[in-house]
């Protein structure tokens, strides 16, 4: 049964369906690397951490490497792989790291050409960010592990997740309205049509860019800032006399009115209308602070959009919907790759019994490769 | 009885006692003789680093390990004034615990995993710092007798071992029934 990784500045989220159950993975998206001689490999294997040797040193992934960071109280030794939405470029392991990371979460395909759908940023407007190479990489590994890999933008895992729907001439157009997400290191937006993306745009701006900017402006470690962001900030309820909150507020601000300018700005040049209003769908952890979406609305009602708006609503569980939605969409791609498959054998066999009177040949059975499915759904 | 878990997916051997404990698998250390395990660098380590967990710890018929002290008027308390004091001790404890840091004091908080590195480093310091002295006040508390310092000193143990496992669950499988992903796949096959 197919299955979905999105991989996310911050968070690695696996889905797959188990007994009809989703289950989710998630996994920090981090890396510990220390000399091979501080901390041996039989410690760290005993320990059961995921670990890769490279040269001389050893690095752990994942949520092992918070633990490995605390127990030796190491924080520099603590790195990222990716950075505002894609691999970062100035780290060199980034890439074996990410790979092991995705490989424990997602494991090898089940057989060969089970579906995976892996969802990947668009290419943000404000940074000369490679969006290709990142694909490509990822791409190239997933299919390593025996996986047929579908690329999904991830605004419309969220579409997929939580399927607006529009009126459409009386009848309800699904999968229609417009997505968001708000994660880490990015933002990223699209409009979709019967579940067809289109418009696409993202900003390499989201919970980290606020975070460093309070950081900034306050003067306080970043830390601190992302932990009461995560665990103190309540964006209806701002408390005039809080420093911290009040400068959080004002870079939430700033980030939503961002994505709303640059939406309106380029969604001009593709002349498309719509009569009727569409839906907004948001989630990624950034918006998951309590008040978001009332803040969102305030901007929106200030700013206008390129579009009519309906509702606006968070996902259910805003870390994990761009993982659903990618599942979604990969276990419909695979459904419609095995009744495409079952077609051609039974075109096959006809064919073969046309041609063959007495004894027809059994059907060459197709190979799973040589099926083109389009990569859109 | 000294009954400790494996927490890891691994075996855990300790070469210099000769013992090996299978992945997940508990095991009693008193086998080993209580003062042979207690003094066990090896051991002391598989705590601290949160391999071992105490699952049942008996108290010691006779201490040898904690300074004697001079017969103090705790020494005749009762056995409902002893789970009293124990409470009030238990009740103080954890709720200062919780003032200093409350995101780790929450268990089985669904955002604590988006909680930045290294505001969790510098919590985690400062819980192990508070346990430790919390250890020490005990070590030196003069009012107390034997047998109440080492029953607060077990609550501390197995209150620690609570917070860091809970810590240590941060990554993690979620499993979800509601949300209806065939039902949706089926819809986007057939648009
Ligand atoms: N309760 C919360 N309140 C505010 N912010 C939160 C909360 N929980 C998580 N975040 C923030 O959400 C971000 C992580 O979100 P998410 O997992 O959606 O991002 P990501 O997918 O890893 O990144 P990206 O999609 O940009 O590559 C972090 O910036 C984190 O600080
Ligand atoms: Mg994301």
């Amino acid at each position: 049964m197919a299955k979905a990784v999105d991989i996310g500045t911050s968070f690695i989220v696996g889905a797959r369906l188990e007994d009809g159950n989703e289950v989710f993975t998630v996994e920090r998206d981090a890396f510990f690397s220390m000399p091979r001689e501080d901390l041996s490999e039989e410690l760290i294997t005993r320990a059961g951490a995921n670990f890769l040797i490279r040269g001389n040193e050893i690095f752990v992934v994942g949520e092992d490497a918070l633990k490995y960071c605390m127990i030796t109280g190491r924080h520099e030794a603590y790195r990222r792989p990716m950075k505002m939405g894609v691999l970062n470029p100035g780290e060199e392991e980034a890439i074996p790291l990410i790979e092991r990371l995705i490989e424990g979460i997602v494991g090898p395909a089940d057989f060969p050409g089970e579906v995976i759908a892996a969802t990947i940023p668009a290419a943000p407007l404000d940074t000369e960010l490679d969006v290709t190479f990142h694909k490509i990489v990822l791409e190239r590994f997933l299919k390593k592990l025996g996986y047929d890999v579908r690329i999904l933008n991830e605004a419309l895992a969220i579409i997929y997740a939580e399927c607006p729907t529009v009126d459409d001439d009386g009848a309800q157009a699904p999968f229609s309205g417009i997505g968001i997400s708000f994660g880490a290191g990015m933002t990223n937006l699209v409009v979709a049509w019967r579940a067809k993306k289109l418009f696409e745009i993202s900003v390499a701006r989201g919970g980290d860019w606020i975070d460093q900017r309070v950081s900034q402006v306050r003067n306080i470690p970043v830390g601190k800032v992302t932990h009461e962001k995560e665990k103190g900030l309540d964006l209806s309820k701002v408390d005039p006399k809080n420093p911290l909150h009040l400068g959080l507020e004002i870079f939430y601000e700033e980030l939503i009115k961002h994505v709303l300018t640059e939406f309106a700005t380029h969604f001009k040049s593709t002349q498309t209308t719509f009569s009727n209003p569409l839906d907004v769908v948001i989630a990624g952890g950034t918006a998951s602070v309590p008040g978001f979406i009332d803040k969102f609305k305030e901007i929106l009602e200030q700013q206008g959009a390129p579009v009519p708006i309906g509702n606006v609503t968070l996902g259910q569980d805003p870390l994990r919907t761009v993982a659903k939605g990618a599942l979604v969409a990969a276990v419909s791609m695979e459904k419609k790759k095995l009744a495409k498959q079952a077609e051609a054998e039974r075109e096959a066999a006809a064919q073969a019994a046309a041609a063959a009177k007495p004894a027809p040949k059994p059907a060459p059975k197709p190979d799973l490769d040589e099926i083109d499915i389009e990569a859109g759904v | 009885m000294w009954m400790v878990k494996n927490t890891l997916r691994a075996t855990l051997t300790f070469r210099g006692l000769d013992l090996s404990i299978p992945a997940g698998a508990t095991y009693d250390l008193d086998a080993l003789g209580r003062e042979r395990a207690e003094s066990s660098n090896q051991v002391l380590v598989a705590f601290e680093e949160g391999y071992l967990e105490n699952v049942h710890k008996a108290a010691r018929v006779e201490s040898d390990r904690l300074p004697t002290q001079a017969p103090t008027a705790s020494d005749g308390l009762t056995g409902a004034e002893f789970e009293a004091r124990m409470k009030e001790f238990q009740r103080q404890f954890v709720s200062e615990l919780k003032t200093h840091i409350p995101a780790l004091a929450v268990s089985s908080n669904e955002s604590a995993m988006t909680k930045d590195v290294k505001a969790l480093v510098d919590e985690f310091k400062l819980l192990r710092e508070h346990f430790e002295l919390e250890r020490n006040k005990l070590a030196r508390a003069g009012d107390l007798s034997d047998a109440e310092v080492r029953a607060r000193m077990a609550f501390l143990e197995e209150k620690e071992n609570e917070l860091v496992k809970n810590f240590e669950r941060v990554g993690r499988r979620v499993e979800t029934k509601d949300g209806d992903v065939m039902g949706k796949a089926d819809m986007l096959s057939n648009l």
